[in-house]
């Protein structure tokens, strides 16, 4: 039997979660694309920018991404955000949507060691993308930036600049990198049928969606993000699974998700 | 909710090749592009079965002050 505190969460969450997604219908956006990052803006469900098609050199939700990872000019406690979310936690989009864990019988309190988190993330695979050393692109990388800006740039420094303020045009350059170019080429004569900046695109709203937030202890998150697994949650996963069934000797217990 | 394993419990890979590469990080173009695409779809997937979850949830509880509107309840 439910306390009555935990049944009063319980109400506030379902009453977030049916606003949210009445909110979201009533604006032509479908509930499983929406961006939470979005929570902390005052146009929160303007459909606008948000997996409209994609128009050549425009990544509005890569630069909203930016915003969020680099920059401090999301940190505000927007009304958007359950009250249920402590000050802390809603600073971050997979801790603030701790409502629908609770609707879904996740999570009960914001302090439980179970919380959410991002499960696949953008910032391991992006940096890598753009960076000169241990990439697979470090020399084209390299000359990319000098032929960009005259030098090479801090890298973080470089990404906080794009997210800060307005659309900055010079994000639009991130589509001349080698890993982009190479893939519009292989696009263009048939020999891959994926789009990279497009998926990117998609991708930078996405990484921030329900279906990616996942509730799990917080020493596993820490520990994931380490070693040989780098935050790529197959291998995570691969890893949990091997382990349980080190210890299980029970093939079926694989099915952790 | 079972986007990332398949239904025998294996973990479904975010590029060809991942679980037996040599690196955690995609190697080449393809991956990178496939890495994005994967996870797109997973993501979207996973993402509506939680909603229909939650719709339904929602639509079977009786508290007045929780409701969705016409287009919500549509949603799934």
């Amino acid at each position: 039997m439910k306390d009555m505190d935990g049944q009063k969460t319980e109400n506030k969450s379902l009453k977030w979660v049916a606003n949210w997604i009445n909110a979201c219908t009533d604006n032509g956006i479908k509930p499983w694309q929406f961006d939470f990052k979005r929570l902390y803006l005052d146009d929160s469900y303007s459909a606008k920018d948000q997996h409209a098609p994609l128009e050549e050199g425009d990544y509005p939700n890569l630069h909203l991404w930016l915003k969020y990872k680099f920059t401090k000019e999301l940190d505000k406690k927007s009304p958007n955000i359950s009250d249920l979310v402590d000050n802390y936690s809603a600073f971050e989009v997979d801790k603030a949507a701790f409502p629908i864990y609770v609707a879904l019988g996740w999570q009960k309190s914001v302090n439980d060691q179970i919380n959410g988190d991002t499960v696949n993330s953008l910032g391991t695979t992006f940096t890598q993308l753009l960076s000169v050393s241990n990439t697979q692109f470090s020399m084209e990388n390299t000359e990319r930036w000098q032929q960009l800006v005259g030098d090479i740039p801090n890298l973080k420094s470089k990404l906080q600049q794009w997210g800060t303020g307005e659309y900055d045009q010079e994000l639009d350059q991130i589509a001349s990198f080698q890993f982009a170019t190479e893939n519009g080429g292989k696009v263009k004569h048939g020999d891959n049928e994926i789009a990279v900046m497009k998926e990117l695109e998609r991708f930078a709203a996405l990484t921030s969606s329900i279906g990616n937030f996942m509730v799990f202890p917080s020493w596993m998150n820490q520990g994931r993000g380490i070693g040989n697994i780098h935050d790529y949650w197959d291998l995570a996963l691969r890893d949990m699974r091997n382990f349980w069934m080190e210890i299980s000797g029970d093939d079926t217990s694989g099915r952790i998700i | 909710m079972h986007e990332f394993t398949y239904g025998n419990g294996e973990v479904v890979e975010l590029w060809s090749g991942h679980l037996t590469g040599p690196r955690a990080y995609p190697t080449n173009q393809a991956d990178i592009a496939e890495y994005f695409f994967n996870a797109n779809r997973i993501i979207e997937n996973r993402g509506k079965k939680m909603v229909c979850e939650l719709v339904k949830i929602i639509l079977e509880q009786h508290d007045e002050d929780i409701q969705l509107n016409e287009g919500a309840k549509k949603v799934n």
